[in-house]
Formats: C-alpha cells, sequence, structure tokens
C-alpha cells in the first residue's frame, strides 16, 4: 500500500438497491440465465485499494460496462480508474478477475479490460491482465495476494 | 487482666503471631479500662528504645497494632498528643521500622479526639524524614488511603500547610506504577484536586497525572481483584480535567496523543477531550478551539475505517458545541468556524466529503439549532434555487432525494431543540415551496409510479416541518393528500404528516382531507378504500376524529347492502383497530355497542358471508373477548355458545372467536363432551380443509384448557378410543385428529399423553399409515404462534423429546425411514440446548438424516446441523470429514435435492468456515474445487450462495483471508 492516497477527494455515488428477488428466481423450474446484473453484483463490492468504498461507489465498475453472452460462455467487463494516472488500475483489475475466477464457472472466457481513453497506459495493463501466467504468478506472490484478497473479502 | 510486664511482652515479641494474639489481647484490656496505655509505653520502653532494630521494629508494631486495635474514641487529648510526638520522632528511625509506624499513623489519624494541628505535623515530619515511593507496596497503599482520608477530614489544616502539603503529595504520587495503587489515587484526586488550590504547583500536579496517558496496562489474568484498562483509563481522564486551571495543558496533552497510530491511544484522547467539554466551561476553552477542532477535523473529515473513532468525535465535538450554546459570541465564533469547513462540501452529493459534511453539519446543529439549522438550511436553499433558475434536472433526482434526507434530519434536530420557530421564515418557507412542489410531481402527466424514493423524501421533510408550515402551504399540503389518497395506483405511507397535522391542525385536517374521504367513500375503489383506512386509522386515537372514523368503519361494517369484498375490507380495519387501541377503548366500544353480539348476528346472517369474512369476524370477536373482564367473558360464552350449530361454517368460525382466546379459568365442563364430539365429528367428515383446520386449532387449545377432573377424563378417553377405532379401519384424518388432541396434552403435561405418543410411534410402522403418523409428530413437535395453549407444563419440550427418544431408542439405531423422519420433525422444535447436551446420541442421526431423499427432512436436519456449525460446535468440529462431503453432495444439482436444500447446505458451508484455520485446511482443497459445479447451478439464488460458500473458502488460510 503507498503512503500517499493518490485521490483525495474522488467522486463517491450512491449504490443500487439490492436486487429483488421474483418469483421467477424461487420457482424451482426456471432456470435462471447469466445476466449483467449478476456479473456486477460479483464485481461491485469489491473495495477500493485506497479509500474505504466499494469500486461501484467510485463509478470504477458499471453495469453498463459489462457484456455478457451466456450462450457463448463470454463476458466482458470494462472498468474505469478515477484519474487517467491511477497506479492501482493493475491491482483493481487484478482484483476483478480474481473475485471472477473464483466465483464463475469455467466454462466463460472472462476479459477484464480498461474503459477505451480512461488511462494513460491502457494497453499495458490490459496486456499484462489478458495475460494468465502473468495473473497466476501475482497470486503466488504473497504481499500481492494480501491485497488482493483484501479488496475481495467482503 | 494483670498488667503486660517485660517478662510477657518479651515472650510475645518472639514471633508474630503471638505479637498479634497479645496485641488483640492488650487492646482488649484497654478498652475495658483495666489499665492506662501509658503503663504498656513503660513497659514496652525496652523495646522501643533498644539498640537492636530488631526489637525497635517488634516493639513499634506491638504498639500499632494495638492502637489499631482500640476504638477510635477512647484515647484523649493529652494522650494522643504524647503519641503523636512519639510516633514523629521515630519517623527518623531506620526505614526497617518504617510499616509499623506507618500502621500506628494511620490509627492515630482515625482517632476522634486527635487535635487536628497535630496533622500537619506528622505530615511535616513524615515528608521531610522518609518518602512514600521507598516504601513496599503494601505500606504505599495504606499511604494512600491514608492521604484520602486526611484530605477527606483535614481540609481546613492541610490548607494551612499550603505548598507543603502538595509538594509532599506530589512526590508522594510521582513514579508509583502499581495499578492497584493507581487506582486509589486516580479515585480520590479528582476531588482533592477540585476543591484545593494548587498554589504555583498546577503543572506539577498536572505532570504527575499525564505521564500516565494514554492508560497502557495489560491486567493479569489470575488478579483476583480485576482491574481493567477501562476502569484505570476513566478514572485518570476524571483527573486530568479536575479543575479549568488544566484545560491548557489538558488540550495540548489531548492533541498530541490523538495524533498516535493506536486505537486506543486515540478513544482515549478524544475521550478525553470530550470530558474536557463537559467538564470546562466554554470561555475557559475558547482558546483552544481551534486546536482541539483542527484535531477532531483529521478523524472525523474524511475520516478513516474506524468507525469509534469517527462516532466518538464527533460526540466530541457535539458536546463541545453544547457546552458553548450558552454563550452566543462562542458559540457563533465555533460555529463559523466549523461550518465555514464543512459547508463548501455540503453542495456536491457526490463527493467524498459529502457524507462526512453532513454529519459534522448536523453536529453543528445539535449543539446550536438556531445559528447552524439557519446557515445550513440557507445553503440547501441557494442550491435548490440555482437548480430551480438552470434547466430542470440540472440536479438528479438521487441528489435532491439525499439533500431532503439531510433537511429532514436538520428540521428534526432543531425541532428537538424547540427551535423551529426561531429560524428563519424566509429561508424554511422557501425550502417548503420547493419540497411540496417536489411531493405534487405525482400529479403530472406521464409520471412514473415506481419512482416514489423523491416523494418519500418529500414526506420525511413535511413530517418533521409541519409547526412552521404557513396556511397557504397546508392548504397545498391538504390537496396532495387528497391526490394522493385517490390515486388509483400510488400507494405512499403518510400516516406520520396526518397525525402531526390532526394534532396541530384538527379543523383545517377535519374538512380539507377527513370529510373529503368519508364523503366520497362509497365510489371509490378498493384499492383506495384501504389506503383511507390505513390513513384513517391512527388518527382514531385523536378525540376530535373518533366518533367520525369509528361510524365509517361500522357502517361499512354492518349496513346490509355492503357488497361482500367492501365488507372484508371494513372488516380487516376493524380488526386493525381493535389491535391498535387500548383495552379501556375496546371494552368501552363493546359496553356502547354491544359489538360482539353484532357481529354474531352479522355472521349468522341469512345469506353466508364468505369465509374469509367469517375469518376476520372471528379474529375481531376473539380480540374483544380477550380484552373484557373474565365475569363478562363468562356470560357472553354461556349465552351464545349453547346456541351454535358447529356443522355450519358461521358457527363454527363464531365459536372460534369466542373460544380460540377464552381466559382458562372459565369453566367448559358442561360444553366439553359436545364439543369434544361434534368438533371430532367435522374433522373427520368434512371436506373442507380450512374447517378442519379450525377444528383442530379449537381440540387442541380445548383439551389443553380444560380441568382434568373424573368426569372429563373420561370423555376424553371415549373420544380417544373412537379416533383409535377410526385409525384401525385406516382413517389418516383420525391421526392427525389425534396428534392435534395429543400436542394440547402434552404441553399441558397430561399424564396420559406419552400412551398416546407410544401408539402414535407405533402407526410409524404401519404400511398405509406411516406417512400421517409421521406428520403427526410434526403436529405435535411444531410451534403455532396462532394458537393459544394457556396451560403449559414446565420444560415440556424437553420432557417430549426424552419421551420420544426412548419411545424411538431402538428403531433409530436400526435407521427406519419413517422414525427418523418423524424424529427430525420433533428435533426441529427441541431448544437447541436440549440437543446440545445430548448431541453425542444425535450426531449420527443427524448425518444419516442428510443421506435421505425427501426435501423437507433434509432442510430441517441441515437447519438443525448449522445451528451448531454457527456456534463452532465441538462434536461438530470433530465430525466436518462427515459434514463435509454431505453438504458437497448436498449442493449438487439433483432431482430431489430443491433450492431449499442447495442453499442451506452451501450455508452451512459457509458457516464452515468460522471454524479455525487448521481443521478447515485438509479440506479447502477439495471444497473449492467441488463448489465449482454449484457455481453453474439453473438458479440465480444457489449460485449466489455458492459464490459466498466459494470465497469464503479460499480465503481460508490465504494470506490477510482472515
Amino acid at each position: 500500500m503507498p503512503t500517499e492516497i493518490e485521490n483525495i477527494n474522488p467522486n463517491v455515488y450512491g449504490k443500487i438497491k439490492e436486487r429483488e428477488v421474483t418469483a421467477h428466481d424461487e420457482d424451482e423450474s426456471v432456470a435462471d440465465p447469466f445476466d449483467k446484473r449478476e456479473i456486477f453484483d460479483l464485481i461491485r463490492t469489491i473495495n477500493d485499494p485506497e479509500h474505504p468504498l466499494t469500486l461501484e461507489e467510485l463509478h470504477v465498475v458499471q453495469e453498463e460496462l459489462i457484456n455478457i453472452n451466456d450462450k457463448e460462455n463470454d463476458v466482458h467487463i470494462n472498468f474505469t480508474p478515477t484519474i487517467p494516472h491511477c497506479s492501482m488500475a493493475t491491482l483493481i483489475g487484478l482484483s476483478i478477475r480474481v473475485k471472477l475466477l473464483r466465483s464463475l464457472p469455467s466454462r466463460f472466457k472472462v476479459t477484464v479490460e480498461i474503459t477505451p481513453g480512461t488511462h494513460a497506459s491502457e494497453l499495458a495493463v490490459n496486456k499484462q491482465l489478458a495475460d494468465k501466467e502473468r495473473v497466476a504468478a501475482a497470486l503466488e506472490n504473497k504481499h500481492l495476494a494480501e491485497v488482493i484478497n483484501q479488496c475481495i473479502s467482503v | 487482666m494483670t498488667t503486660p510486664t517485660r517478662a510477657t511482652l518479651e515472650a510475645a515479641l518472639k514471633n508474630d503471631v503471638k505479637l498479634q494474639k497479645t496485641a488483640a489481647q492488650i487492646a482488649k484490656d484497654v478498652t475495658a479500662g483495666s489499665y492506662d496505655l501509658a503503663i504498656l509505653a513503660e513497659e514496652l520502653g525496652f523495646a522501643l528504645t533498644s539498640q537492636d532494630t530488631d526489637a525497635r521494629v517488634a516493639g513499634t508494631n506491638l504498639l500499632s497494632s494495638v492502637l489499631a486495635g482500640l476504638p477510635v474514641d477512647i484515647l484523649n487529648a493529652q494522650q494522643l498528643e504524647f503519641l503523636t510526638t512519639f510516633y514523629t520522632d521515630r519517623l527518623r528511625d531506620h526505614h526497617n521500622v518504617m510499616p509499623a509506624i506507618i500502621e500506628g499513623i494511620n490509627a492515630l489519624v482515625h482517632m476522634k479526639n486527635l487535635p487536628s494541628q497535630y496533622v500537619p505535623m506528622i505530615l511535616q515530619s513524615f515528608f521531610q524524614h522518609t518518602t512514600c515511593q521507598s516504601q513496599t507496596r503494601g505500606d504505599r497503599t495504606k499511604l494512600f488511603n491514608l492521604f484520602q482520608y486526611l484530605t477527606l477530614h483535614f481540609k481546613n489544616e492541610l490548607q494551612t500547610m499550603a505548598g507543603d502539603f502538595l509538594y509532599g503529595l506530589i512526590n508522594s504520587i510521582d513514579g508509583e506504577r502499581d495499578p492497584r495503587n493507581l487506582d486509589i489515587i486516580f479515585s480520590f484526586m479528582p476531588d482533592f484536586i477540585a476543591n484545593y488550590p494548587l498554589l504555583h504547583l498546577a503543572e506539577e500536579m498536572f505532570e504527575i497525572f499525564s505521564c500516565y496517558f494514554p492508560i497502557d496496562f495489560n491486567p493479569s489474568k489470575q488478579d483476583p481483584t480485576a482491574i481493567t484498562r477501562d476502569d484505570l483509563a476513566g478514572k485518570l481522564t476524571n483527573c486530568l480535567v479536575a479543575t479549568p486551571v488544566f484545560a491548557e495543558w489538558t488540550v495540548v496533552l489531548a492533541v498530541e496523543k490523538l495524533e498516535s497510530d493506536l486505537v486506543v491511544a486515540k478513544l482515549d484522547s478524544i475521550e478525553l477531550l470530550h470530558q474536557a467539554a463537559l467538564k470546562f466551561p466554554p470561555d475557559v476553552l475558547e482558546p483552544h478551539f481551534e486546536q482541539i477542532w483542527q484535531a477532531l477535523k483529521a478523524e472525523t473529515f474524511p475520516g478513516g475505517d474506524n468507525v469509534e473513532i469517527v462516532s466518538m468525535a464527533l460526540k466530541a465535538l457535539a458536546a463541545l458545541l453544547e457546552r458553548a450554546a450558552t454563550v452566543p459570541s462562542i458559540s457563533q465564533n465555533y460555529q463559523t468556524i466549523v461550518l465555514g469547513v464543512v459547508l463548501p462540501h455540503l453542495t456536491d452529493v457526490n463527493q467524498r466529503l459529502f457524507n462526512p459534511a453532513t454529519a459534522i453539519a448536523l453536529v453543528c446543529v445539535a449543539g446550536d439549532a438556531r445559528y447552524a439549522a439557519g446557515r445550513i438550511l440557507n445553503s440547501f436553499l441557494l442550491k435548490l434555487q440555482a437548480a430551480a433558475a438552470q434547466t430542470p434536472g440540472s440536479i438528479s433526482a438521487e441528489q435532491r432525494n439525499k439533500l431532503y434526507h439531510i433537511i429532514a434530519q436538520v428540521y428534526k434536530l432543531t425541532g428537538l431543540r424547540q427551535a423551529l420557530e426561531q429560524l428563519d421564515s424566509r429561508t424554511t418557507l422557501a425550502i417548503q415551496t420547493d419540497v411540496i412542489a417536489t411531493l405534487r410531481l405525482f400529479e403530472q402527466e406521464g409520471f412514473d409510479d415506481k419512482q416514489l424514493d423523491l416523494q418519500r423524501a418529500s414526506l420525511a421533510v413535511l413530517n418533521e416541518c409541519v409547526p412552521v408550515l404557513s396556511e397557504a402551504q397546508r392548504a397545498l399540503v391538504y390537496k396532495a393528500l387528497v391526490q394522493l389518497i385517490s390515486h388509483p395506483s400510488i400507494n405512499l405511507d403518510f400516516t406520520y404528516l396526518t397525525v402531526q397535522l390532526g394534532a396541530l391542525q384538527p379543523v383545517e385536517l377535519q374538512s380539507n382531507f377527513i370529510d373529503i374521504c368519508i364523503r366520497n367513500f362509497e365510489i371509490f375503489s378498493n384499492f383506495i378504500k384501504r389506503k383511507i383506512y390505513a390513513n384513517l386509522l391512527p388518527l382514531l386515537p385523536q378525540m376530535a376524529f373518533t366518533q367520525r372514523i369509528l361510524d365509517l368503519v361500522m357502517t361499512q361494517v354492518f349496513k346490509t347492502t355492503t357488497p361482500d369484498h367492501v365488507r372484508l375490507l371494513a372488516l380487516e380495519a376493524l380488526n386493525t383497530l381493535l389491535t391498535q387501541e387500548d383495552q379501556r377503548f375496546v371494552v368501552e366500544l363493546q359496553q356502547n355497542s354491544n359489538l360482539i353480539h353484532k357481529l354474531i348476528e352479522l355472521a349468522q346472517q341469512t345469506s353466508p358471508l364468505p369465509l374469509e369474512a367469517l375469518d376476520q369476524i372471528a379474529a375481531a370477536l376473539s380480540h374483544i373477548i380477550q380484552q373484557l373482564p373474565v365475569s363478562e367473558q363468562y356470560a357472553i360464552v354461556s349465552e351464545y355458545l349453547p346456541n351454535l350449530q358447529l356443522q355450519v361454517a358461521a358457527d363454527l368460525y363464531v365459536a372460534k372467536g369466542l373460544l380460540a382466546y377464552l381466559h382458562k379459568d372459565i369453566s367448559l365442563d358442561d360444553h366439553f363432551e359436545r364439543l369434544l364430539h361434534d368438533l371430532t365429528d367435522l374433522s373427520l367428515h368434512t371436506q373442507n380443509e380450512q374447517l378442519r383446520v379450525i377444528a383442530h386449532h379449537l381440540l387442541c387449545s380445548l383439551v389443553n384448557k380444560i380441568e382434568y377432573n373424573q368426569a372429563n377424563h373420561s370423555k376424553l378417553l371415549v373420544t380417544i378410543h373412537k379416533l383409535k377405532t377410526a385409525i384401525k379401519a385406516g382413517d389418516v384424518r383420525a391421526v392427525e385428529v389425534l396428534a392435534w388432541i395429543t400436542k394440547g396434552l402434552i404441553v399441558s403435561g397430561f399424564a396420559d399423553a406419552a400412551e398416546i405418543v407410544g401408539d402414535l410411534a407405533e402407526l410409524l410402522d404401519h404400511p398405509t399409515l406411516s406417512t400421517g403418523a409421521a406428520l403427526a409428530f410434526d403436529i405435535i413437535s411444531a410451534e403455532y404462534p396462532e394458537l393459544d395453549l394457556p396451560v403449559v407444563k414446565y420444560l415440556y419440550k424437553q420432557k417430549f423429546f426424552h419421551t420420544i427418544l426412548n419411545k424411538l431408542g431402538n428403531k433409530l439405531a436400526a435407521y427406519c425411514v419413517h422414525h427418523l423422519k418423524a424424529f427430525i420433525y420433533v428435533l426441529k422444535a427441541t431448544p437447541h440446548p436440549v440437543l446440545k447436551l445430548n448431541i453425542e446420541k444425535l450426531g449420527p442421526l443427524l448425518f444419516k438424516s442428510l443421506e435421505y431423499t425427501e426435501a423437507q427432512t433434509l432442510c430441517i436436519a441441515l437447519g438443525i446441523c448449522e445451528n451448531f456449525v454457527r456456534q463452532q460446535d465441538v462434536y461438530f468440529q470433530a465430525h466436518l470429514g462427515h459434514l463435509i462431503p454431505s453438504c458437497l453432495e448436498l449442493s449438487k444439482y439433483k432431482e430431489h435435492h430443491t433450492m431449499q436444500v442447495r442453499i442451506s447446505a452451501l450455508q452451512l458451508l459457509y458457516d464452515c468456515t468460522k471454524y479455525p484455520t487448521f481443521v478447515l485446511l485438509p479440506h479447502k482443497v477439495d471444497v473449492t474445487l467441488a463448489l465449482a459445479s454449484a457455481l453453474d447451478d439453473p438458479k440465480r439464488l444457489v449460485r449466489n450462495m455458492a459464490v459466498k460458500a466459494r470465497n469464503a473458502w479460499y480465503l481460508v488460510g490465504a494470506p490477510s483471508g482472515d
């Protein structure tokens, strides 16, 4: 963790309400497909590494920036760092990846990328996040794993 | 007794036990007047003046012990003078003698006749020749107790010593490390400091306390006189704020220690500031306010993760502002400083600092409502007006919503401080106009019925500002309320507002709201009627409206032309009314209008009512009956019960109303046989399940209340016999009826109940009735809150559990399906502590039942396991190897595993993660792998639980996962 906080007064947004349980949800005979909201619920509670706030409250992740195709097993997520030079961007992306790795069925191909045009070193970060070997290696690093576990433990 | 001689004394001085014994004897003799103390002193002279230190120690010890043993009033001034001189001289002696001297002085100062001028002498000599801190721990305790006694009883004398005493005391305390002694010091010093002038030594006095701050102390576990850290910290804080003279240093100390990283230090510092705010007068603290505010700001704005620190800091700030409120000039000075920082951040709802800013702003309002509320409301008004001037929508609904909620809180706090009327009316009126306009948005075309958050927020503000609404604004509010209530699809709760308005403006509310509702009542739809009832009933307690509202409900209930569905609504309203009002009101209502009679007539009218309406009538009857005195209950039952034909639905419902909650002292012996017979018959023969349920409940409650005399007993046996015959013929319904009767009997502790339970247990082997029999155990053990069973045998659940365990024991050991199922039903209702006592026996049964395929049983078994696991039960910890694979199996999507089962199994797996890491680690890999399949469950609710469980398991033993 850095000693200096980069962005001291970020904008904070409201949280959306808890998903309401519908009659369909209770009905055993209806299958519920994966949808945007479900993926969003998985990652919106991840904590920001700098502030005691969630990614949702900082609008780092937004429901509109998630694309999912349940039939073709594809999940695509864009996230938006609060400032273009945010050094935490990789860490945030990694946290999202790890959370989904643990929470989604393995049939999905998950892509996590920075929203185009919102970060200075967008391409480098995207490349790092797409590299399975590097993600796995990051989790072997005790200190990194510690920070990530802190971010994604609810 | 003989006077002591040198020989006897010498013998006594040989060892401690003898010494104490002799001292006690001498004290007794002197008290009795056998001889004078002077003789003792004379005889003891050899020891007191001996060259040998040990002899002097023993001699002084004896003398001091004698003194300690004497009554406080026996020695005269002359004797005491002599003794005082002796002891003050002794203070120069070898330090080994000191404990004895301290004890002697301690005894002396407690003497009643001691001339007070000697106290300074003793102290002076003490401070001159020895120091407190060179004594042992026990002696220091004695000394501090001595100082405490002196400060309480010799204030004048000690004040004549001026600085000497203070200096001596400061030296004595300085460096004390023992928590027990510190506890004594911290307890008596605040009073001392507050009552004695500290002269030039104030700062020294402060220093000896401040060096302990913040207290760092871990009590040892074996300590019998457990002093906790928090005790000491609290007492030390009292010392530090004991006099306003300390204010300057206290503030500096607290602010300095607040910068620490230790949570305890921070909390102690904030508490010190809080206490300082409470104890020190505002004018003393004023010069330091800027300093305090900067320190508190660092903790609250934006504030860290620790909620406790933030809330404590806000509390301290609130205390500071509240104390200052008595002096307007200081208060405004404070408020200007604080609000100056906070107000700019109140404008943007979306910023991180907005929430901390509102918290501080509200604290300001709590301190000086008139000034702070005025300024805050003003800044909100500017924001709202800016929004109105620009295009609508420049401030989002969400922002407006948040603003309104804060405005509501500001109003509320101001109202609590009785300062609403003192606010600048131009500001409040403008804000209220904005709020009312927002509320009335729903009247526009194309309004989205689902988005009512803003309207709710507006109502929240209006709730608080009722007293300062202008007449024109009230008129608008009434209009809006009428529109709201007659709106065909919006259902907003604004009862609190109508109640407020009713209390302040009864005439207006009557003509502008209530009258309109009642006048047009007939033409409204049921949805609106229901809303009207919901909003009018809370107004009933207000005298002005009682009669009108009551008339409305009664007319709707009893008018013959009312359609059934409208009557049902009215009956529901009547029931709400009966439950919300107090006993006096209900009794009066019954006496004035004979409501029971009318209701029974209504139920029995020629054209039959629908069952829902009858059910409401029964509920209303029960409500009234319960509130009446016993004698009246009895009269009513004897009047109506004999004429009821229980086969008729209407009469059955009336019987339910009359009997369900009847007082248990009312004897039903005369009707018992008939009721028993009719109800049993009804249950065995009717096709209507609803009526059967009522019959069962009545039977259960009836046999529970009845007195077990010979006659009743035989009647009961006849019925039970009849049921058994029916059971032999294979009638499942008879099993059910029998179960209900047994339930009533078991709860009341009837002796033969165990036998019937045995009969039911035998049925578990029956080829066709086994399922029914298993359900019977569910009926017996389950709780039915709507069922009135007034006679309750102490610990009947435990008894029932043991009966079952005995009856089913052998079969359970063989894991018979139906027995196990019946047993699980019983376990569900058995109190957790009983299960815990028998877990060794029950554990294998529970695990076995997790292998069955019946969803309901599985759910109950999982629920019981969860209760144990949640409390980190040791038995389950030892059997995780069994439990976890079972749960993993149950979490899979299969035919018999319903959603409930899968979710419960996953929940159980999640709860397991609370066990210590070392027990879990062997299972971690298996669980995380196996849970992957649950992540792809077709049902979302199951997936959610699976995600929770799997993520928790990943954190087991992971770095910082704990």
